[in-house]
């Protein structure tokens, strides 16, 4: 080798594509997809093209006029959704969303970098509906629509987590998370769907909830927790479903009846509700908040979400309570209203215990629960003894949607703050408004997509490493339900001695209840006093 | 007769390790240096460093595996075949090759099949961990089921359909 001259050492040539980002032709690597959603959850929900494929056949039974729905749907689009045409025709590239997302910074495939995977549909936006790419073609970015493009649709599509990272760095506004939205929509006209969103979406329109639990496998969930909340505190709680009359509905996501961590939030709501005394009630109906019709189409979003107000009118409650999730609180914040409301038979959110009327909420009359706590702390109207939570040196992550959809970036710290003694942040730039996804939102997080959402999730895992070996941090708090699902086996990875928690199960842990029996453990039922070292 | 720097040895490897990835990937992966923005890289890069002054120091073993370690740990979930994923290694086989000669060759070659050997167990490692992790993840989306019916409970949720 000969020696290089000093200039020559900061220039080493990193290789260019063999291929330009133009060319479509994708390989469906194994670990890197999501299976294909099953037939009898297409024609459960009425959607086209139900069928037997994978996205690793050579032929995807397409509908033989595809082109032209695609084409069609686009057009449609353009004009219903003014954003998608601005979101085509104002990217100037300048690139400054290019390094910002986590798929690319985990992957190194440029087709992550925001502004390309958003190209890949301006090119064919320009192809048909520009006058300068039906000229000049290619010269203008424009690209032929064929298959192989859809399939590249299909690939890219879903390894964006609609996140809305990007759009925070770009000085034009443009949300690729939309973009994607709008993608994965087209997609659906001709039947390229997957399994984790169809299936939950199907369940949810069956029964009400993403697992498809029937209405008494819902109350026996519920009766269990009250039963498991009574043996630890020595308290019984009264957590009622359908009853008419109660002054506020509660929502939360399924999995917090049902997956842990999940779970021992679900203890902290139970427990906290019935300290301060809310007259509440859950519906079997509207026994999830998950909406995953927000990762497939606007119809589908719609669909789901309208049982909250149908539920919330026949119960007859005066305002609505959220849980801890993330794509919920992204639909009933920036959707709902428009979609299902307006909710004029609901009253203004006020708070029985504190008087605070919510005026966030004076449209859409449902109210975080991080608001909610926030606000009784705040007033002092609960007793807290944080040291119960001395086990846990914590941080906090910011949930995509509740961060960046809602703003919801000081109640949780707030809380965690009076729940606990030990808080440490993860650095600037990977917390608030500029978080890390958890690499597995927007229906990923799959078991067969696992290696993707490992490279997606690197960025948060990588921060939340920092914290541990820095400070020996030991658990990563969220108030979202997927990421209490994806962050665990992405730390048991990446980080392993990281635990995951809700919010409100360490606000259950720390909650001194009015005759409550001595504490010895904690939601978990682990011994109260016992400290846990990070083995990093 | 070393006749390159340690940092330009250290810039041809990263060169050759990047080149796995596709187009302008490499290039932020090199460049990047804010370790929160690109963990990937900056992670490769210091590891890089560190097998590099053990490899012709004094080879602190410890030290050599941690590095070692924390590069497999990417490499084995970026959809590489195992023999991509390690390839790394030998490749600094290749730059370093006409640098050295004599028993000094010997000694560094001898030690970057020692590390080679390490890779595989950690390559391991880090796969069954994945396997671990995804058996994990899905007995605890079940788990209040299981709590509530025994283990049963699962097959049964798993026969239904249920995710
Ligand atoms: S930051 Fe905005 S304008 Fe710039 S390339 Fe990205 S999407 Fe386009
Ligand atoms: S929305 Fe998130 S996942 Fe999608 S391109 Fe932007 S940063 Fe990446």
């Amino acid at each position: 080798m000969a020696n290089p001259k000093p200039e020559e050492l900061v220039q080493i040539q990193y290789p260019t594509p063999s291929k330009g980002w133009m060319d479509p032709a994708v390989e469906f690597r194994k670990g890197t997809y999501c299976y294909s959603a099953l037939a009898r959850n297409l024609n459960y929900l009425g959607l086209p093209n139900a069928r037997e494929w994978q996205p690793f056949d050579a032929d995807w039974k397409l509908p033989p006029d595809w082109k032209r729905i695609i084409l069609d749907g686009m057009k449609e689009r353009l004009e219903k959704f003014r954003s998608f045409r601005l979101f085509m025709d104002i990217c100037v590239r300048c690139g400054a969303c290019a390094d910002k997302c986590h798929f690319y910074i985990g992957s190194g495939d440029p087709k992550n970098m925001p502004v390309v995977r958003a190209e890949l549909v301006r090119s064919v936006y320009r192809r048909y509906f520009t006058l300068s790419g039906q000229l000049f073609g290619a010269l203008a970015g424009a690209r032929d629509l064929t298959e192989d493009v859809i399939k590249e649709w299909f690939y890219y599509a879903h390894q964006c987590t609609e996140c809305r990272r990007c759009s925070v760095f770009c000085p034009y506004g443009i949300d690729t998370a939309e973009i994607t939205m709008i993608v994965r929509e087209l997609l659906n006209l001709i039947g390229c769907n997957i399994n984790w969103v169809l299936e939950p979406a199907a369940n949810c329109f069956r029964t009400g909830n993403h697992l498809g639990i029937q209405p008494h496998g819902f109350k026996d969930s519920v009766d269990f927790a009250v039963d498991e909340l009574e043996e630890l505190t020595g308290i019984r709680v009264d957590a009622s479903i359908n009853r008419k009359g109660a002054e506020v509905l509660l929502v939360v996501p399924s999995a917090d009846y049902f997956g842990t961590p999940h779970y021992y939030t679900f203890l902290g709501y139970l427990a906290l509700l019935h300290e301060v005394g809310l007259d509440y009630t859950f519906s079997a109906y509207a026994s999830e908040g998950g909406n995953f019709g927000l990762f497939n189409s606007h119809e589908m979003i719609k669909r789901l979400n309208a049982k909250i107000y149908t539920e919330a009118k026949r119960l007859g409650v005066k305002w609505i309570l959220g849980g801890e999730c993330g794509h919920m609180w992204r639909v009933l914040h920036q959707y709902m209203d428009t979609m299902n409301g307006p909710a004029d038979f609901l009253e203004v959110p006020v708070s029985p215990v504190t008087g605070t009327r919510f005026e966030n909420a004076r449209s859409t009359k449902m109210v975080h629960i991080c608001e909610f706590t926030a606000d009784l702390i705040h007033r002092g109207k609960i007793r807290l003894d944080p040291a119960r939570n001395d086990r846990w040196n914590v941080t906090y992550h910011d949930s995509c949607n509740p961060a960046r959809a809602m703003g919801l970036l000081e109640e949780p710290r707030y809380i965690l703050r009076s729940v606990c003694n030990q808080f440490h942040e993860m650095p600037e730039n990977t917390i608030r408004e500029q978080t890390f996804c958890c690499g597995s939102g927007s229906g990923l997080g799959t078991d067969e997509n696992f290696e993707m959402r490992m490279r997606g999730g690197l960025p948060r895992a990588n921060a939340v490493k920092y914290v541990r070996d820095k400070h020996g941090v030991n658990l990563l708090t969220c108030i979202c339900a997927i990421d209490k699902a994806t962050l665990p086996p992405l730390l048991e990875y990446w980080v392993p001695g990281v635990d995951v928690a809700g919010i409100h199960e360490l606000v259950g842990n720390a909650l001194v209840m009015r005759g409550e029996k001595e504490r010895t453990t904690d939601l978990r039922g682990e011994p109260i006093d016992q400290k846990e070292v990070a083995h990093a | 007769m070393a006749v390159l720097s340690r940092e330009t040895i250290l810039e041809y490897w990263l060169e050759r390790v990047l080149r796995s990835y596709p187009g302008q990937g490499a290039k932020f992966l090199a460049g990047e240096r804010d370790p929160f923005r690109n963990p990937a890289g900056s992670t490769m890069r210091q590891a890089l460093g560190v097998l590099l002054d053990e490899l012709s120091a004094g080879m602190d073993r410890e030290r050599a595996a941690e590095a070692l370690d924390s590069i497999v740990q990417i490499r084995a979930v970026q959809g590489l075949e195992p023999s991509q994923a390690l390839e790394f290694i030998f490749q600094l086989k290749e730059i370093l090759r006409p640098q050295l000669d004599g028993p000094e060759r010997e000694l560094v070659e001898g030690r970057i099949d020692e590390l080679a050997l390490l890779a595989f167990d950690f390559y391991m490692k880090y796969r069954e961990r994945t396997y671990q992790a995804r058996t994990n993840e899905a007995r605890r989306r079940i788990f209040v089921m299981e709590r509530r019916q025994g283990a049963g409970g699962a097959q049964e949720w798993q026969e239904r359909g249920g995710i």
